[in-house]
């Protein structure tokens, strides 16, 4: 047996980490710089929840398209631990010290922590709930009853913003807080590390085995021992927790709206783990990388024409690559096989 | 905290309200039935479709100072007959080089479909900002132009509830067009082939029928039901939008599972159905939110309780009476 440490899809992991950290050191320097860091704050947040998504649907084979859901219940509790909760704490900490403060990091971490608490403790509580009842569905029931899931949190969660959010409406803008895009990099990194490897961890563990029985044969995997049930809740569960955290991170930098609810999100997320290739760790990665480069070239170079272009891809690519991009490689290069775990 | 205004008028007015957008949302959904149900096709580009007719024939409507040809009544019949061309296109794009030659759906060529459609779907989005002179949204008066048959004062009063004329008409209408997509799927020979095509694509080419032309058919009738319930679509709510379709999209999907997949009658119904507790719901407490929520639960509960529909035994009630009378 390999040590951990030296595997593939470890080292690879490790290298992507170190690469966002040289990012981060080197992105301070200008305008142009600081423009990179922000591509690489996006850039992680799409491999999040790629990867948040891959532990459902790439590892356990089902695919949901209310993952959304779970994102937006993280922008959600960002949006109430810093607004309905904290607002006027920061506006009077930020008029005390004066005009261009931030506000201080033992602040900015406990409100970090709330929304994670929050959010954690919410998304569990709705995985668990619902996954009980709509995990007996198999394939495409499966995937559409998480569209209810989706939809019924989002316009509960609205009926609450509309009914206790200061600006009234649907908005929860977020009080000023004197924080640069480098916070928000490395509050972005923080909880990449923390996915990337939870994503890996749980592939190559003993559940991460199991996972993959259920996808290859669900039936056969029950009778080989598995308890499928559980496992495809406790699936559900993490997939729900590491996606809520890349909804918290975006709330931090661009406020809660509901529009972190919407089946495009998920649609995105799906996308990601479909282009890279369903049943690896490496796929989603790519399929994340791929998709964000194509949107913020297309995004850059064509403008209004981004979304026909981007589906036009999509087409594409689903036509002409059905194994995904893992599969392809795998097909063609079988010498890289040992790498595309 | 929510206040429930439990009144008589409240409730008459939500299941009258209710009964009509149904039948324009039940009519909406129809074409998503047939493509998914009888061809596994989870299309989620139904949505961008319908809401495509609609912003194209609101252009259409606004550009021509509401010329008779352009009232949503007249031109859903010929935007749906576009929509037959438009399906072609859909198909040979999209989906042909998925699933063109697939007997049996997998979940893999499920997944596949889904994906492709996706991609059609968001590339129609995108479509609407790229339009020159583009709008954010139109919407048309609803005096004008609906006066065929309903001359006169714009609003009705019934049973204490004031109902504006159009949504009426176009509630008609959608019956209408269910009753067609009803008799081409039961009662013609195409409906037949395109049920047989589910089935079994092979055993359908072992009688000599090309599987390929039945497959282009289906996505014709899905497409072209499509763009006219999203004409029928504009006339009841007036207004429309491109991301209207995050709302659209989602609601047929609702309805298609409460009337069970592929049965036209049984959406027709789950339509009248969720019309109806949208409406009550959002009645009784004044919450919009609150009622499109209401909706989704339908869903989540429909799910799990009872996948293969709720309202499907209809079709084969209804079927079974006509055959003794």
């Amino acid at each position: 047996m390999v040590s951990v440490f030296r595997r593939p899809g470890f080292i690879i992991s490790t290298i992507i980490v170190l690469f966002f950290l040289v990012l981060g050191y080197l992105g301070n320097i200008n305008a142009i710089s600081r423009m990179y860091v922000s591509n690489g704050t996006d850039l992680m947040y799409y491999i999040g929840i790629g990867l948040a998504m891959a532990i459902i649907m790439s590892y356990a084979g089902y695919v949901s398209f209310g993952q959304a859901v779970f994102v937006g219940i993280g922008s959600f509790s960002t949006g109430y631990v810093l607004v309905l909760m904290n607002r006027s704490n920061i506006i009077s900490y930020l008029a005390k010290i004066g005009s261009g403060g931030r506000i201080s990091n033992t602040m900015l971490a406990v409100y970090f922590t709330e929304s994670l608490l929050l959010a954690i403790t919410i998304s569990v509580f709705i995985a668990v709930v619902v996954g009980y009842a709509v995990l007996r569905l198999r394939g495409a029931f499966f995937a559409i009853s998480t569209i209810g899931l989706d939809y019924v949190v989002m316009y509960l969660v609205k009926y609450i913003t509309k009914t206790r959010s200061p600006f009234g409406g649907e908005e929860l803008l977020n009080p000023s807080m004197g924080l640069t895009d480098m916070t928000f990099y490395w509050m972005h990194f923080i909880l990449f590390i923390i996915t990337i490897y939870v994503a890996y961890f749980v592939k190559i563990s003993k559940f991460g085995y199991g996972l993959a029985a259920i996808r290859e044969d669900e039936d056969a995997a029950e009778i080989m021992g598995v308890n499928t049930f559980r496992y495809k809740i406790y699936a559900f569960a993490l997939s729900g927790i590491l996606a809520s955290f890349w909804g918290i991170a975006e709330a931090f930098r661009k406020s809660y709206s509901i529009g972190y609810f919407k089946l495009d999100k998920s649609i995105i997320m799906l996308v990601e783990n479909v282009v890279g290739g369903i049943g690896s760790f490496i796929g989603p990665i790519i399929g994340s990388i791929i998709y964000y480069l194509l949107e913020w070239s297309f995004l850059t170079t064509v403008g209004q024409w981004t979304l026909v272009i981007l589906g036009a891809t999509v087409v594409v690519v689903v036509a002409f690559f059905p194994e995904g991009i893992v599969g392809l490689l795998k097909k063609r290069f079988p010498r890289l096989r040992k790498w595309l775990e | 905290m929510l206040e429930l205004a439990l009144t008589g008028g409240a409730i008459t007015k939500g299941i009258i309200m209710g009964l009509i957008y149904g039948s324009v949302i039940g009519s909406v959904a129809i074409g998503l039935t047939i493509i998914w149900g009888v061809m596994k096709v989870v299309n989620l580009a139904h949505g961008h479709i319908v809401v495509f007719a609609a912003m194209m024939s609101a252009f259409l409507y606004l550009t021509y100072k509401g010329a008779l040809l352009f009232t949503p009544p007249i031109a859903f019949i010929w935007i749906g007959l576009l929509g037959a061309a438009f399906g072609v296109f859909f198909y040979y794009t999209t989906l042909h080089p998925v699933i063109g030659h697939v007997d049996t759906m997998t979940l893999k060529y499920e997944m596949s479909s889904l994906m492709a459609t996706f991609g059609f779907g968001i590339a129609l989005y995108g479509i609407h900002y790229i339009l020159p002179n583009y709008v954010h949204s139109y919407s048309v008066n609803p005096s004008i132009g609906y006066s065929i048959g309903a001359a006169g004062h714009t609003y009705i009063v019934f049973l204490g509830v004031v109902i504006m004329k159009s949504t009426v008409l176009m509630s008609v209408l959608g019956f209408l067009l269910t009753l067609v997509a009803y008799w081409l799927m039961n009662k013609t020979s195409m409906g037949l082939k395109i049920r047989a095509v589910a089935q079994d694509a092979r055993a359908l080419s072992l009688v000599g029928i090309n599987p390929v032309k039945v497959k282009v058919m289906t996505a014709v009738l899905a497409t072209a039901l499509a763009m006219a319930s999203g004409v029928l679509f504009l006339g009841y709510s007036t207004s429309v939008y491109p991301d209207i379709e995050s709302t659209v999209s989602p609601l047929c999907f609702v309805i298609v599972v409460l009337g069970g997949l592929g049965s036209v009658l049984g959406t027709y119904f789950g339509g009248l159905f969720l019309g109806v507790m949208y409406w009550l719901t959002l009645e009784l407490t004044g919450q919009q939110s609150i009622a499109l929520a209401v909706a989704f639960a339908i869903l989540l509960i429909a799910m799990v309780l009872k996948p293969d529909g709720v309202f499907s035994g209809i079709e084969r009630k209804l079927s079974f009476r006509a055959k003794r009378g």
